[in-house]
């Protein structure tokens, strides 16, 4: 089981900052939700709690039954490689090929000594390779990752976390470094392939159309908190001018129109 | 729209960038003043007439020498060219060697504590703080004249410098593909295999390529404290003064580092 349960979460970083007040949210298993919200709402640390990159300072967060909070070591691990995540910067090593970074995505996989020599078994390979031409890039397998262009490169990070036969993918602000045309197709396959393969989706973005086209329920948070829960019709702009706390048609940026 | 502007709209300076620029301005016009001040009080002057018997008695039979260089020891300077570039080969591949764990024990990122990587940056700093030509000094003394006086001490030295610029690079690594590996369930070693590693090898690989012509170049002055090379041969004709000999040696040592030079730049072009 795969659905997620956010417990009373809270985030206090080093310093004193407290990210998350206090967040209770369920997401349903195969669910694609968005998060809306203004940079510095809460958003990427909500998404690390999720696979413990950022650990809570109080409440818990649950994948199934099982607590990602509590987890530590080994286990924890085997926990992180059931959860695929993509990241705003992509986060490829550029300098290695692209089958290379993919098959980073089997490291939790496969026997820990394998995976630092690099003896993928030969199915692991063929299954890099099958992710690739999920997300339309099969041709590129041996090229340099730095060889290809943003949307390219991301569909690597999508390969990459599908290379993990995850059961939830989470996605910190995927298409916040691409441009328009480029950023609908990356949301497009994301989207398609979560749907396909019953994938717990949580993305994070800062568009609110975009929000509205591919969300089965869209979330905003605002300063911590979560201020706003419900369908894409439920989230009118008037919602959205809510959430980031002004008005939405001065600042045509948010709308993220095409 | 016109780009005219009253000079009262320039916003002032702020102070601190005044007094940076300010202390820069001094410092250097310091050092300016210092150095011409040691110049012009230099005694004894070196005089038109010490000059030019100087270039008489060595520069001029050199200058000879190259247009007509004594091909009786080229047998002889090749060979021990080519054992300076081995000298070279095997000093900067020692250094290397034992700078590569180094490199990482004195990150500050990979350990997680400025004060764990302290005693190796502390260690890296105490090997640079020599010259190499003592540590060869204090081989030859300890292994006899020969190279592998020479290799240690070009080794050793390679350690420090290595160490160092190896460092530098895995401090400027992007901590976002570690992140991505530890997400997808890696562990340590695998951060350090698949993120880590692969983001500094193509830099490490050109710096000791860079060290290798830095090692070239210090391998043909090491035989003149009899660490083997062409140092040695070289020291032994400039004592008797042996002009076209020594304009021979000269010959291939430049003909050599020049060939290495261009070569490994190219390559490390295509490294980085």
């Amino acid at each position: 089981m795969s659905h997620i349960t956010f417990a009373n979460v809270e985030v206090t970083y080093p310093g004193g900052l407290k990210a998350l007040k206090g967040v209770d949210l369920e997401i349903p298993q195969g669910q694609f939700v968005v998060i809306v919200g203004l940079s510095g709402a809460g958003k990427s640390t909500l998404i690390r709690t999720v696979n413990s990159l950022v650990v809570p300072s109080a409440g818990d967060v649950r994948i199934g039954d099982r607590s990602v909070t509590r987890a530590r070591g080994g286990e924890l691990r085997r926990l992180r490689s059931d959860i695929g995540m993509i990241f705003q910067t992509f986060n490829l090593v550029k300098r290695s090929s692209v089958l290379r970074n993919v098959l980073a995505g089997r490291l939790g996989a496969v026997q820990p000594l394998r995976g630092v020599l690099g003896l993928f078994p030969k199915a692991d390979v063929a299954f890099a390779h099958e992710c690739l031409r999920r997300v339309g890039i099969p041709e590129k397998a041996f090229a340099r990752a730095d060889a290809l262009s943003g949307g390219q490169q991301q569909r690597v990070g999508i390969a990459r976390a599908l290379a993990q036969r995850p059961s939830v993918m989470l996605a910190d602000e995927p298409v916040a470094s691409l441009d328009p045309p480029t950023s609908h197709a990356v949301m497009r396959d994301l989207k398609r392939i979560a749907r396909e393969d019953g994938i717990t989706t949580i993305v994070n973005l800062h568009f609110i159309d975009m929000a509205r086209e591919y969300a089965d329920r869209i979330v905003g948070m605002r300063d911590g908190l979560i201020v706003f829960d419900g369908t894409a019709d439920d989230a009118t702009d008037q919602v959205f001018e809510d959430i980031y706390g002004r008005p939405i048609d001065e600042d045509r940026d948010i709308r993220g129109r095409t | 729209m016109s780009i005219k502007r009253p000079a009262d709209t320039i916003p002032a300076t702020p102070p601190s960038v005044r007094r940076g620029n300010v202390f820069i301005g001094g410092a250097a016009l310091l050092v300016l003043a210092l150095t011409i001040f040691f110049l012009v009080t230099l005694d004894p002057l070196p005089t038109w007439a010490r000059l030019q018997s100087g270039f008489e008695r060595s520069g001029l039979p050199l200058l000879r020498g190259f247009v007509n260089p004594n091909w009786d020891v080229f047998p002889l300077a090749r060979n021990a060219m080519i054992e300076t570039v081995f000298m070279a080969v095997i000093g900067t591949t020692i250094g290397a060697v034992l700078a590569f764990p180094m490199a990482f024990l004195a990150a500050n990122n990979l350990l997680g504590s400025r004060l764990l990587a302290f005693p190796g940056k502390t260690f890296l700093v105490g090997i640079r703080t020599f010259p190499e030509i003592l540590f060869a000094i204090i081989l030859v003394a300890a292994t006899g004249p020969g190279p592998i006086a020479g290799i240690l001490a070009m080794g050793i030295n390679s350690v420090g410098f290595l160490g160092k610029v190896f460092s530098d690079v895995v401090e400027g690594i992007d901590a976002g593909p570690s992140e991505a590996i530890r997400a997808a369930g890696g562990n340590g070693l695998h951060v350090f295999f698949y993120s880590v590693v692969p983001q500094v090898l193509p830099e490490f690989a050109s710096y000791v390529l860079y060290r290798f012509e830095i090692n070239l170049r210090a391998a043909s002055v090491l035989g003149l404290v009899g660490a083997g090379g062409i140092g040695a041969v070289l020291i032994q004709r400039l004592q008797f003064r042996r002009w076209t000999e020594i304009s021979m040696i000269m010959i291939v040592i430049v003909v050599v580092i020049i060939v290495v030079d261009t070569l490994s730049s190219r390559v490390r072009r295509r490294l980085v």
